[in-house]
């Protein structure tokens, strides 16, 4: 029977990251996969400094545009890498968010300057 | 038939499934495909607990909040991770509502600077999406769990409803409707308000704790 390191109890799976035996006491969970207490300290429990960006940018984008483009395939790449078990969990909602309003401020953005473009040229 | 899922520790795996038909008939709660209980209508008004075989008690709840209702489901008296009543959810959903309304001014701005007559009245041009920016902000700042910024979010939205109301009462036609929509997204942002209080810092993890 395999037993967890810190508390020497039956393991009830492998962690995700280091693939260290894990017992019902250190399992912790991140985008439904188990992780042991180590690696889930490693990877934090605040949303990365990318997730953070992303939203910061797309809301500035609301005003300037530009910076909206850039939040885009942030979030889209800090989701793939909480999906991955590479970036912490709670960094899901900001990164969601940011993609949503880049999207939007982007479309938006792009309607506006091809109407004004078309206006001002014909 | 509606159907929701639940992890029962936050970000792990959804084991929990509630699904209802209609209106809140046949509620019927699974755990890892196994029935645990089912509530009439009634039983979820009044709110039913029932054991969930590893010791814990589930309770589904169907209460008025506000203008609407929230289903509560809680796990030993705790709101399940996700669900209605869940802290990190209403401070979540704020957030949400506060972004909604930033992207509705700064869309309004931009159509009204486009020359469409309407949204220029409702919106404005360039203050919409400054608005809209400012909003964002807060918004973003929300998102951050700062009770200063949603504080300072519901006060100016619940002032401008405010100016809103006083300007077309004036004109002789006061706008009903919208309050009911003020009313109904200063409720969300009152909602994540108070959550934030409840809101506790993450533990430490377990490996941590046994070498303190």
């Amino acid at each position: 029977m395999e037993l967890c390191a810190p508390h020497g109890e039956a393991s009830v799976g492998s962690c995700t990251r280091c693939g260290a035996f894990i017992c019902e006491r250190c399992r912790r969970w991140m985008s439904e996969k188990p992780f042991c207490a180590e690696c889930l300290k490693r990877l934090g429990d605040r949303p990365s400094r990318e997730a953070v960006w992303a939203l910061g940018l797309a809301t500035l984008g609301l005003l300037l545009w530009v910076p909206a483009l850039v939040a885009f395939p942030l979030a889209q790449r800090e989701l793939e890498r909480i999906a991955q078990g590479r970036a912490p969990e709670a960094g899901r909602d900001f990164a969601s968010l940011a993609r949503a309003l880049a999207g939007f401020v982007s479309v938006v953005g792009a309607v506006a300057i091809a109407v004004g473009l078309y206006r001002a040229f014909s | 038939m509606p159907t929701q899922q639940f992890a029962l520790e936050r970000n792990g795996p959804k084991r929990l499934e509630v699904s209802w038909s209609g209106l809140w008939k046949e509620f019927t709660v699974k755990l890892d495909g196994n029935v645990v209980g089912s509530w009439t209508k009634d039983e979820l008004t009044a709110g039913k607990e029932v054991p969930m075989g590893d010791g814990s008690t589930f309770k589904a709840h169907l209460r008025r909040v506000g203008m609407g209702q929230e289903l509560a489901l809680l796990r030993n008296g705790e709101p399940l991770p996700g669900s209605a009543a869940d802290p990190l959810t209403l401070v979540k959903t704020a957030g949400g509502v506060i972004y909604f309304l930033a992207g509705a001014s700064a869309l309004g701005g931009v159509i009204g600077l486009m020359g469409v007559d309407f949204a220029a009245r409702l919106f404005g041009t360039w203050d919409g999406i400054v608005t809209g920016a400012i909003m964002g902000v807060l918004g973003f700042f929300t998102m951050q769990r700062s009770r200063v910024a949603l504080g300072i979010a519901m006060g100016l939205y619940a002032l401008s409803g405010l100016l809103v109301l006083a300007e077309s009462a004036s004109n002789g036609n006061p706008a009903i409707g919208g309050i009911f929509m003020r009313v109904f997204f200063l409720t969300a942002m009152w909602r994540g308000f108070k959550a934030m209080g409840q809101l506790k810092p993450s533990p430490a993890p377990e490996g941590e704790r046994d070498r303190a």
